[in-house]
C-alpha cells in the first residue's frame, strides 16, 4: 500500500537534485550546487545485471539507527543520513533484525526535503511464525517507500521460501534488484551454492582487509556469474579503526592507494577490488560519515598496491 | 553482537517508566511492600507477596520485553516468553499450591535475602544516575528484569518451603538465567546496571540450594544458617 508520504519521497526521487535543502530538528540546511556537482564525480560502481551505476559507498544500519523513541538520537541520526546523502551516497541498508533500524531511517528521510540519489536497500528475516510479504509490506511502511530498490534475504534464512517470493515480487515491480546475504564469514559453502543456482542479482557478505576469505571462491563467482557484491563490516565494526587509528599510513598511502586517512584506506581496498560494488560502514557521527564518504574521491587502489596495503596492515 | 547500544537501552527504559508513569512509583512501593511483609510476616503474607511478584514478572513481560526493549531487540518477545512462565510459577507454587510461606524471625539466609532484596530495590537503581545516566532510566524492580530477579531470590531466600524442599530452588532457575544471560550482556556491552547480576544471582542461588539441602539432611532451615 502506498502512502501519502511514499507518494511524496517516490516524487521528490524522481524529480532529481539542483540542489539540497535540509531540514533538520527545526533547522534547514542547503547544500546547495556544488554537492550536486560532486554527486557526479564521485565514484560510482555498475550493478552488473543491468549497468546501472551507485556510489560506491553505502552505509549500513546495524546498532548505529536503533536508537528506539530517542528523539535527540534520532535528530543525530538524521544529520548523518543527510550528511551521506549530501556527500552523494546512495545504498542506505538496514533489516528488520536491527530492532528500530528500519523505523528510525524511516523517520530520518522524512526529515529530509530532498532524499534523492537513495537507494534502499533492506532485508526479510523470519526466524518464527513470522510472515515474510508481511514483514517486506512493515519494512515499506517503516521506511516510506512504496518500493525498495533491493531487497536481500538476512543470513540465508528460509532463503528458498524467500527467494521465490522475492523473485515474483521483482516480476510485478515492489523491488528491483534481489539478493542474499552472510557476515562473518558464515555459510560460505551455501551461499556459494545460490551464487551458482540462483537468479540472484546481489550478493552481501564480510570482506574487509583483514576478512579475506571471500577473495578465494566468492568475489570471482560473483564476477564471473555477474552479481553485485555489498560488502558488510568493512572496519569489522570499528575494530579495525580501533586498531590502526593511532599507527601511522604508509607515506605511499596517498598517491598510491588515494588514502589520506584510515576510513580511507579501509574503504579503498575493499571497493578497489574489481567485483566490489559497494562497501557499506557505519556510523553514529556526521564527522566520521565525512570521513568514510571521502572514499569516494580519488583513485583507486589496483592489485598491486592493494596486496601492498594488506601486507602492510598484517605488519602492523 | 547485540543490536543496541547502552546508552539506547538506558534511554529506552527512561522512555518507558516516563510513559508508564506513576506505575514505577507503584511498582517500587508493592515490592518494598513485599519486603516488608517477608521480613514481618502476617498471615496470608505468602499470597500477598506471591501476587505481588507474580505481577511484577507479568509486567516485566507484557510491558518490556514485549513493549519498547523488542522494539530495540528482536530477542524481547524471547525473553517475555520466559518472564511470563516464571509468574505462572510463582502463582501454581506459591498462590494455588501455598508451598511458600515467610517465617517470622531472622536467621542467615533470611538476612541475605534481605539484604539482597534491598539491594534489588535500592542498589540496582541507584548505578544508573551513579554512573551519569538519566534518573528516569533506572531499573525499578517490577519494571526491569534485572531488579525484579534479584528480589525474587533475595524473596526465595527468606522464604520456607511448607511440604518440600525445593520449590523455591525451581522458582529461583529462571530468574538466575536472567541474572547469568543479562550480566554476560553486560560485560561485553558494559552496562553497569546489570555487571553485578551474575554474582548476586548465582550466590542467592547457591544458597537457597545449601539451605534446602540442609533442610533435606534433617535440618532445620530456620536454624541452617550460612
Amino acid at each position: 500500500m502506498m502512502t501519502d508520504e511514499a507518494t511524496r519521497r517516490g516524487f521528490l526521487r524522481g524529480a532529481g537534485t539542483a540542489g539540497l535543502a535540509l531540514g533538520l530538528g527545526g533547522a534547514s540546511v542547503s547544500l546547495g550546487g556544488a554537492h550536486a556537482q560532486d554527486r557526479e564525480a564521485i565514484r560510482r560502481h555498475a550493478i552488473p545485471a543491468t549497468g546501472e551505476r551507485i556510489p560506491a559507498i553505502g552505509m549500513g544500519t546495524w546498532i548505529t539507527f536503533n536508537v528506539g523513541e530517542d528523539a535527540a538520537m534520532r535528530r543525530a541520526r538524521a544529520d548523518v543520513l543527510a550528511r551521506f546523502l549530501a556527500e552523494g551516497g546512495g545504498m542506505v541498508d538496514s533489516s528488520p533484525m536491527y530492532g528500530s533500524s528500519e523505523a528510525v531511517v524511516g523517520d530520518c528521510l522524512d526529515r529530509l526535503e530532498d532524499t534523492g540519489g537513495l537507494f534502499s536497500a533492506t532485508k526479510v528475516w523470519t526466524p518464527v511464525l513470522t510472515s515474510g510479504p508481511d514483514q517486506m509490506a512493515e519494512s515499506r511502511r517503516l521506511w516510506g517507500l512504496d518500493r525498495f530498490d533491493l531487497m536481500q534475504v538476512h543470513n540465508l534464512v528460509d532463503w528458498e521460501e524467500h527467494l521465490e517470493t522475492l523473485q515474483q515480487d521483482k516480476a510485478e515491480g515492489r523491488v528491483r534488484y534481489i539478493g542474499v546475504t552472510t557476515s562473518h564469514g558464515r555459510r560460505h559453502g551455501e551461499l556459494e551454492e545460490i551464487m551458482r543456482g540462483q537468479p540472484i542479482d546481489f550478493v552481501q557478505l564480510t570482506y574487509n582487509i583483514v576478512d579475506r576469505e571471500a577473495e578465494d571462491r566468492l568475489l570471482p563467482l560473483a564476477a564471473e556469474r555477474g552479481i553485485a557484491v555489498i560488502a558488510n563490516r568493512p572496519y569489522r565494526r570499528k575494530a579495525l579503526i580501533e586498531a590502526f587509528q593511532g599507527k601511522p599510513l604508509p607515506d605511499w598511502a596517498e598517491a598510491e592507494a588515494g588514502a589520506r586517512n584510515w576510513p580511507e584506506f579501509l574503504l579503498k581496498f575493499i571497493i578497489g577490488h574489481p567485483a566490489l560494488t559497494c562497501a557499506i560502514p557505519a556510523t553514529t557521527r556526521v564527522e566520521h560519515m565525512a570521513e568514510n564518504m571521502g572514499a569516494l574521491h580519488g583513485p583507486l587502489p589496483d592489485a598491486r598496491t592493494r596486496a601492498r596495503m594488506a601486507a602492510y596492515v598484517e605488519a602492523l | 553482537m547485540f543490536p543496541y547500544t547502552p546508552e539506547v537501552l538506558t534511554s529506552t527504559m527512561a522512555a518507558f517508566n516516563t510513559a508508564t508513569l506513576p506505575l514505577a512509583v507503584v511498582a517500587f512501593a508493592l515490592m518494598l511492600g513485599s519486603l516488608l511483609l517477608a521480613a514481618f510476616p502476617r498471615p496470608g503474607s505468602g499470597l500477598l507477596i506471591g501476587g505481588i511478584l507474580a505481577a511484577g514478572w507479568v509486567w516485566t513481560a507484557v510491558g518490556w520485553h514485549f513493549g519498547p526493549f523488542a522494539g530495540i531487540n528482536f530477542a524481547g518477545p524471547v525473553y517475555g516468553i520466559f518472564f511470563l512462565l516464571q509468574a505462572g510459577l510463582i502463582l501454581w507454587l506459591v498462590l494455588w499450591r501455598g508451598r511458600v510461606a515467610f517465617p517470622r524471625g531472622i536467621d542467615g539466609y533470611r538476612a541475605v535475602g534481605g539484604r539482597l532484596a534491598l539491594l534489588a530495590l535500592i542498589g540496582i537503581p541507584a548505578i544508573t544516575p551513579l554512573v551519569g545516566g538519566d534518573v528516569a532510566g533506572m531499573r525499578v524492580a517490577g519494571m526491569a528484569p534485572g531488579p525484579t530477579a534479584v528480589l525474587t531470590i533475595g524473596l526465595l531466600l527468606m522464604a520456607r518451603d511448607r511440604r518440600g524442599r525445593w520449590a523455591a530452588v525451581w522458582l529461583a532457575v529462571i530468574p538466575l538465567l536472567w541474572c547469568l544471560a543479562a550480566g554476560v550482556t553486560a560485560w561485553l556491552m558494559t552496562v553497569p546496571e546489570d555487571m553485578a547480576l551474575p554474582v548476586l544471582g548465582l550466590g542467592g542461588f547457591a544458597l537457597l540450594i545449601v539451605k534446602a539441602r540442609r533442610v533435606e539432611r534433617g535440618g532445620d532451615s530456620e536454624r541452617a544458617a550460612p
